[in-house]
């Protein structure tokens, strides 16, 4: 009956095999002979080193384990493997969570939280009372050759939005308002200077003082915190400082093509966003020399090469570097400290204008000299610390002012 | 190592069907033994000897129950000799431990030994190995005079780590003697993607659910939100093992082995009794045909009876882990089927089908509980919850996040529980039209097979979530 009913098979009735076997071989050939990359761009990380073949690597199974860490961040086509399961996630299955970035009802991307995010208060609210008492050593410091200090708080992006997480997700809103009430209350308490930027923003509630698809503010956002600086050194400070400029006495530019968001990055731009980054130039232009990690550098903004790319929050100063001095010759005018994360980046082509001389630290990657021993060399009238409100309590970085 | 894995995928697939398929027929068998002990090592490399010496061990005692099969005394012993070596090595690795902490409890003592970490898929290979030489003092299979296909039926890498549970008997002829063909093979990649699929699209996803449900401390919990817990682990469970006995069925019929069935849609079931032929088959019929029926099944008296059920439920729960949540489980199983058999099974058999589907995963899914919990306490503690017993509100917006953001995938794991694919592929087949036979067999299944394999390996390289729950037993 079988003999009867047996048909000549066709290679296509083996379609499915051969498919199988192409992919299966292929791609640990196409691995091999393409290039690899140290740097995975979109995920922010190191990739993987190809495994240490030695007897403890091998008995205790480390050895292959590490290889398919390896070969996974290797593979060929890595980052369209990964889009395409991002495309899945956010096109089919229509999720709001994907690679840890929720995407809320108006296309604010923000970042996931864990219901069951568990933070200890009273771990949280002993690390920010170690900072508030690392900035009062070093506001004291600054006050006793006769400078002056302010710390600058501001919001990171999902703690201005923190409102727009849709209702069944976790904003982090228990850490973030212990983090506000504490710090601020502890540096009203040691006499400290300081702006809240949560409250200043939350007066206006603009919809356009941070970026939806980045974790940092828009050129809108620095700028009003540019003002509020400004005036705290002029007012209350009564250093003699032009006052802050209006913005009718800007160029404000918008970079035409949409940003490359670092919060996007995550869903490896596949979200669609027509948000569009702005710069400015003051229109009375004054002489300056401006010196990035000892290297001659004139630009405050980094633009893309080709006109098609698009640009991203590293437009504003090239992005994180560890020193930058900018000298404007003006002997007059007092000399400036600022130091803090990226969110420095976007007030810094703002706030040189003010000063003769402005030098500017991101201390996680300025390695010379201690904060201190910093200060003591150039003596600044005025010490600028931006923080971001979930690096309160955060005393490494920008928060260790005694790492050389 | 596992299956869903770039290692395994892109490596040890490839090069494994390479070197199969080059050589000629002779050395198909070294070939596939080398693969499997590298297989085994890949993870654990010390523990192959505790494979090696599981081997040999019942490599001897095979030829020796062989020699001396006249003799029905010294075979006897011999098998009793298997029996304990093969019980005393997964006691050693999998009880030890287990034992002395219930010594101490009990009798107040502070026995101490050094810790012992288990070998990976040991209940597997032990299992085996007492089939082979249980197989062999029966008949059921002829002895290996080579030892390397006694080593070959117990290491084979596709049903090594996590089974299904090969035994000797549906193997035998086939480690000396079978066909591998394109059609057998065709049929392998086709149960091996679906296996996959299962375990990364469908398993790796739902078990984020319940581990986050069942990590929460009790005060984050809501009604709704353990019963998600539960209903995820529930899917996750099934399509992870069931996913896994795909891929090795699919791997073995590769290389020209057919393995039997291990899972028939279990969750479609209408009684317990019926689960429990549908669900982990390998390892029901290993207890029925090695334990329950020597030891005189139901064809005994009632006192007998209950003492044979007992006996293979506590050994199934026991086999599963070292804990009493396990041992509960399994006696909690021994206890419903007996129920069934006695006393409600006829009546159960007459009421609305839907009612009987409802009773029936309202017991599975309550047994997850006791197998998915930490602790007893702890299964107690969510049982109280599920029903209404606690203070506990009934929804809270973790649980309608998991309902939100896993709507779709919730669904399609509801939906694949049910015996869908066989009846669409029955459907295809009696398409009567040539060349729409053709056109869906040869181009469309291929397709979307690819196109699953593809969307399986995008998961892969994205995922850090990716254990195999049967890795433990």
């Amino acid at each position: 009956m079988k003999e009867k009913t047996k048909k000549v098979k066709k290679l296509s009735d083996y379609n499915l095999s051969i498919l199988f076997i192409i992919i299966i071989f292929f791609i640990p050939i196409l691995t091999k002979i393409h290039p690899h990359t140290d740097i995975s761009s979109f995920e922010n990380r190191t990739l993987a080193t190809p495994p240490i073949f030695n007897r403890e690597t091998l008995s205790s199974g480390e050895y292959f384990n590490n290889w398919e860490e390896y070969l996974s961040d290797h593979i060929v086509g890595r980052n369209r493997w990964l889009k395409l399961y991002t495309y899945l996630n956010m096109n089919i299955l229509r999720k709001n969570k994907i690679n840890d970035i929720v995407i809320s009802k108006d296309g604010t991307l923000l970042p996931f939280y864990a219901h069951n995010r568990i933070y200890d208060p009273e771990t949280h609210k002993a690390n920010i009372k170690k900072m508030a008492n690392n900035i009062e050593e070093l506001s004291s410091y600054v006050d006793e050759y006769g400078g002056k200090f302010c710390f600058i708080g501001i919001p990171e992006q999902s703690s201005y939005y923190r409102e727009r997480y849709p209702d069944y997700f976790y904003n982090n809103y228990e850490f973030l308002c212990s983090s506000e009430k504490t710090m601020f209350l502890l540096l009203r308490e040691k006499n400290i200077d300081f702006i809240n930027m949560n409250e200043e923003f939350k007066k206006e509630n603009r919809d356009d003082f941070y970026l939806k698809t980045d974790h940092h503010y828009s050129f809108r956002g620095a700028f009003k915190t540019y003002e509020k600086i400004i005036n705290k050194i002029k007012n209350d400070f009564g250093l003699d400082i032009q006052g802050a400029l209006d913005e009718n006495e800007m160029d404000i530019i918008t970079i035409e093509n949409p940003i490359l968001g670092s919060r996007n990055r995550q869903l490896y731009y596949l979200y669609p966003t027509s948000e569009k980054m702005e710069i400015a130039y003051h229109k009375e232009k004054i002489d300056y020399e401006k010196i990035d990690n000892g290297v001659k550098s004139p630009e405050f903004y980094h633009m893309e090469e080709s006109p098609d790319e698009r640009p991203s929050y590293g437009v504003f100063m090239g992005g994180d570097l560890a020193e930058t001095v900018i000298k404007t010759n003006r002997s007059n005018l007092p000399n400036a400290l600022i130091f803090g994360d990226s969110f420095t980046n976007a007030v810094e082509p703002l706030l040189y204008y003010h000063f003769n001389e402005t030098r500017i630290l991101d201390l996680r990657y300025y390695e010379d000299k201690s904060l201190y021993k910093y200060i003591e060399e150039y003596k600044p009238d005025v010490v600028i610390m931006i923080r971001d409100d979930l690096n309160y309590g955060n005393n490494e970085g920008n928060g260790n002012f005694n790492r050389k | 190592m596992l299956f869903s894995s770039v290692v395994f995928l892109f490596l040890f697939l490839p090069t494994v069907i390479f070197c199969y398929y080059i050589p000629g027929k002779k050395l198909k068998n070294t070939v596939l033994l080398i693969f499997s002990l590298f297989f085994y090592a890949y993870g654990e490399p010390k523990y192959l000897l505790v494979m090696l010496f599981s081997i040999v061990v019942n490599y001897i005692l095979g030829l020796l129950l062989d020699k001396y099969r006249a003799d029905n005394t010294k075979a006897k012993l011999i098998l009793a000799l298997a029996v304990i070596i093969n019980i005393s090595i997964i006691g050693y690795y999998k009880y030890a431990n287990f034992l002395v902490e219930n010594i101490n409890a009990v009798f107040k003592t502070s026995i101490t030994i050094k810790d012992i970490v288990m070998p990976i898929g040991i209940s597997f290979f032990t299992f085996q190995g007492l089939s082979y030489v249980i197989d062999i003092y029966r008949q059921n299979g002829k002895v290996q005079k080579n030892p390397l296909n006694v080593a070959l039926y117990i290491s084979f890498f596709p049903q090594l780590i996590a089974g299904p549970i090969v035994r000797y008997e549906t193997v035998a002829e086939q480690i000396n003697k079978r066909e591998e063909s394109l059609d057998d093979f065709t049929y392998g990649v086709e149960r091996f993607i679906l296996g996959l699929s299962k375990k990364l699209l469908i398993a790796n996803t739902v078990g984020l659910i319940a581990d986050e449900v069942f990590s929460a401390s009790t005060s984050d919990l809501s009604v709704l939100l353990v019963w998600l817990g539960i209903l995820s682990y529930t899917a996750q469970i099934y399509f992870d093992f069931s996913g896994y006995s795909d891929m090795a069925i699919g791997l073995g019929r590769m290389f020209g082995f057919e393995f039997l069935e291990n899972f028939n849609y279990p969750y479609i079931s209408k009684s317990i009794t019926e689960f429990w032929r549908r669900w982990h088959m390998s390892l029901g019929t290993w207890f029925r045909d090695y334990v329950y029926i020597p030891l005189g099944g139901n064809r005994v008296s009632k006192g007998k009876y209950f003492r044979n059920i007992f006996i293979v439920w506590f050994l199934t729960g026991l086999w599963h882990g070292a804990s009493w949540n396990f041992i509960i489980w399994g006696l909690y199983y021994g206890c419903i089927l007996t129920m069934e058999k006695l006393f409600w099974g006829k009546y159960l058999e007459k009421v609305w089908k839907p009612i009987q589907h409802i009773y029936t995963m309202f017991f599975i899914i309550i047994g997850w509980l006791f197998f998915r919990a930490e602790t007893l306490v702890q299964a107690l503690e969510y049982l109280k919850i599920m029903f209404g017993f606690t203070e506990h509100t009934f929804i809270n917006s973790q649980a309608i996040y998991y309902l939100k953001e896993y709507k779709f995938i919730l669904i399609l794991a509801a939906i694949a529980t049910l015996p869908l694919y066989p009846s669409i592929k029955r459907k295809v087949e009696e398409i009567s039209i040539d060349s729409a036979n053709i056109m869906i067999k040869n181009y469309v299944k291929p397709i979307i097979l690819i196109g699953i394999f593809i969307l399986s390996i995008s998961y892969l390289i994205n995922s850090t979530f990716n254990p195999f729950i049967y890795f433990r037993f």
